[in-house]
């Protein structure tokens, strides 16, 4: 049997709805409808933006509300070269585009934002910027209603000016998806076990006083490693059993413990073993036609002659 | 009283770009058989075990739970953190302060990365807020890139300063049997000739991404002299953090409050007055050659604006008067959630004089760091005298 590296190539979308809440919900409807910023202030004046329920810099609750920019200022910068697929959307980015840091005028702290300038040579720290919005229908509420900063010819910027603390009810909620790619690469004994399924046939790692382990690992339970491999099955004994009711089909679910093996195995049962309890036989039943190595190659147990 | 608490062993992997061989938890378990076997003792005789990872990276969510046993783990306490580009030194702070207060005696560290299986990028998406932060990221070297000019600005370093930090890292990485990106030759004009990723960080001003594993033993004083001719005795093992939002510590890289309050509070704590003097060597966590030059300011290492000078006088090279990382340092192996310990391990094996030939003569104090972003900082100091 082969023993060449074996990668599985995977991907988890993850799934989310965050509640914007107290501060965000207020910062995001004023910039979505009217193009504001809005930032909360601790007691020492220090305007911080995301507003937020607690000061950094003080360590105490902020106080207040102000309303800032919408001019900025350049904080620091870059013009990234890098291709870049962003997860969020799945797309990439033009390569290159400026992007850096930028504090909105009156306010004491930094975001991070696109720049509408890709020459270097004409990005400087301190220099000058206004936002450009994304037109008022296109907006969702989030930072991307600023398409980007470009650079702002005069002007004076504005300081930061006291508002009442705007409404928060209605909160906001945000669905979010991320794309999550990820490869597996299996060890030395779950590459002899997964073959092994492949070919029909259950392999057990084994210690040195004949123990076996299904499925085969480079390790035993309590640590020591697990030289040998031995083919066993494809009977065993189930020890325990399930039927997801939640899931679609009501699929059953044991834990088998192969003949001959100290650890059980979780696996699907199918073909009348549904019903079955602890203690009875049961057998592996070979799947066809797997593209990849995987525990699929197991279609499911079924009730042993 | 608290008691005292040292590092007796430590041991990693060959840092890699891709090991296909093995899976993340044979990984991890290389360098605890290496660092175990230093000590002389059996994984039994372990009490408890601190784990270090970033789940995204692998998308193996609670890997404490997949390890156990492969880290002789079963059957015992086993905490898992993740505290970002940090988290290996955090296990090293986690354990110091269990060891002190009693709570076991003998910790084993271990931290691990398997770079190539995950996608680095969506992985970082996730470290930002989900409102403020994903929908403007620009990735892990955008927002770095960014930091930096706002250091460049500060400070007036220029790109040759940086591009000397990139060559000092990989030279040293040849002494280092374990190290991922070594080359003899690399020149200033390498450096520089090398793609520009985003300004003013350049492809060879930037660390590598490994797969790589790290472990270190810890043990309170009752076992420490036993398990170690030399101990490296922990002085000070400080964390600290940031505000919460990325654009929120205004100069960056330039001021990283997290890092000057951390060394701070851990020179306090080691009575050292002047580090720079009273450092024999230092294993920091610089992600880039920018960083490090900012981070000899911030750890005080030299004055405000002084991290160019730094590297023009070699004071920071092998035959310098404090080196700074003789491993080749992150530039030279980056498996993210060892990173930190393996600064860590370092430190210690310069301290119990196990570094082999990268040995840095006659060391009798030792600092190591570890970066998170700029959300954390960790910082340790390391000594061959007891407390």
């Amino acid at each position: 049997m082969t023993d060449e590296p074996l990668r599985l190539e995977r991907q988890i979308t993850l799934r989310y709805r965050f509640a914007a809440g107290r501060f965000a919900t207020p910062f995001f409807r004023a910039l979505r409808s009217e193009g504001r910023v809005l930032a909360t202030v601790d007691a020492d004046g220090n305007a911080l933006l995301p507003p937020r329920p607690v000061s950094g810099l003080t360590n105490t609750p902020t106080t207040g509300w102000v309303e800032v920019g919408p001019t900025a200022t350049l904080s620091g910068y870059t013009v990234v070269h890098v291709p870049f697929i962003d997860p969020m959307t799945g797309v990439r980015r033009p390569v290159p585009y400026g992007f850096g840091l930028v504090r909105f005028d009156g306010a004491s702290t930094n975001i991070y934002h696109l720049i509408d300038e890709t020459d270097r040579a004409k990005l400087r720290v301190g220099l000058p910027l206004e936002p450009v919005f994304k037109p008022v229908e296109e907006r969702q509420g989030n930072l991307a209603d600023i398409r980007f900063f470009r650079v702002r010819d005069g002007g004076e910027p504005a300081p930061a000016r006291p508002i009442p603390p705007p409404d928060a009810s209605d909160p906001l909620v945000y669905e979010q998806k991320i794309d999550l790619p990820y490869v597996y690469t299996a060890g030395a004994a779950q590459r002899a076990f997964l073959r092994g399924l492949a070919e029909g046939r259950m392999i057990a790692s084994v210690d040195g006083d004949g123990r076996r382990y299904v499925p085969a690992r480079g390790h035993a339970p309590d640590g020591r490693p697990l030289p040998g491999t031995e083919e066993v099955g494809p009977r065993g004994i189930l020890e325990a059993a399930t039927v997801a009711h939640h899931l679609p089909g009501a699929p059953a679910f044991g834990l088998i413990r192969i003949d001959g093996s100290e650890t059980p195995m979780l696996h699907r049962l199918g073909e009348g073993a549904q019903r079955l309890g602890p203690g009875a036989a049961v057998e592996a039943v070979f799947a066809a036609g797997q593209e990849e190595p995987s525990v699929n190659a197991i279609a499911h147990f079924r009730p042993a002659p | 009283m608290a008691r005292r608490v040292a590092i007796v062993a430590a041991g990693q992997t060959d840092h890699v770009s891709r090991r296909l061989d093995v899976n993340v938890a044979e990984l991890a378990r290389e360098a605890v058989d290496r660092c175990l076997e230093q000590a002389g003792l059996a994984m039994a005789e372990v009490d408890a075990v601190i784990l270090g990872n970033m789940e995204m990276f692998e998308g193996i969510n609670m890997p404490d739970q997949w390890m156990a046993s492969t880290l002789g783990a079963a059957g015992k306490p086993l905490f898992k953190l993740n505290t970002g580009g940090t988290v290996g030194a955090s296990t090293a702070v986690a354990a110091t302060q269990m060891l002190a207060a009693g709570t076991f005696r003998r910790i084993l560290c271990v931290g691990y990365e398997k770079h190539s299986e995950g996608s680095v990028q969506s992985a970082i998406t996730t470290v930002g807020d989900p409102l403020w932060e994903r929908s403007v990221m620009a990735g892990a070297i955008g927002n770095f890139a960014s930091m930096a000019s706002v250091y460049v600005d500060e400070s007036g370093v220029t790109e040759e300063h940086a591009a000397k930090v990139a060559v000092k890292a990989r030279r040293n990485a040849c002494r280092n049997p374990h190290s991922h990106l070594k080359l003899p030759d690399i020149t200033v004009e390498d450096v520089l000739a090398s793609d520009m990723l985003a300004y003013p960080v350049r492809k060879l001003d930037m660390c590598p991404s490994s797969d790589g594993a790290c472990a270190v033993l810890m043990a309170s004083e009752e076992d420490a002299t036993g398990l170690a001719e030399r101990p490296a005795w922990v002085h000070a093992a400080v964390t600290a953090h940031d505000q919460q939002f990325m654009g929120d510590s205004l100069k960056r890289l330039a001021e990283m409050r997290s890092l000057i309050a951390a060394s701070r509070k851990a020179y306090a704590q080691a009575a050292i007055g002047s580090p720079r003097a009273e450092l024999d060597v230092a294993e920091i966590y610089e992600p880039a050659t920018y960083a490090e030059l900012a981070m000899y300011e911030c750890l005080g290492l030299c004055e405000k604006g002084g991290g160019g000078r730094m590297i023009d006088e070699g004071v920071t090279e092998m035959d310098g008067a404090l080196p700074v990382n003789p491993s080749g340092g992150v530039l030279s192996a980056n498996p993210v959630g060892a990173t930190a310990l393996i600064r860590v391990a370092e430190a210690a094996l310069q301290t119990m004089g196990r570094a082999g030939e990268r040995q840095v003569d006659g060391v009798e104090r030792a600092l190591a760091t570890g970066y998170g972003g700029n959300a954390w900082s960790e910082v340790l100091i390391l000594s061959a005298d007891r407390p």
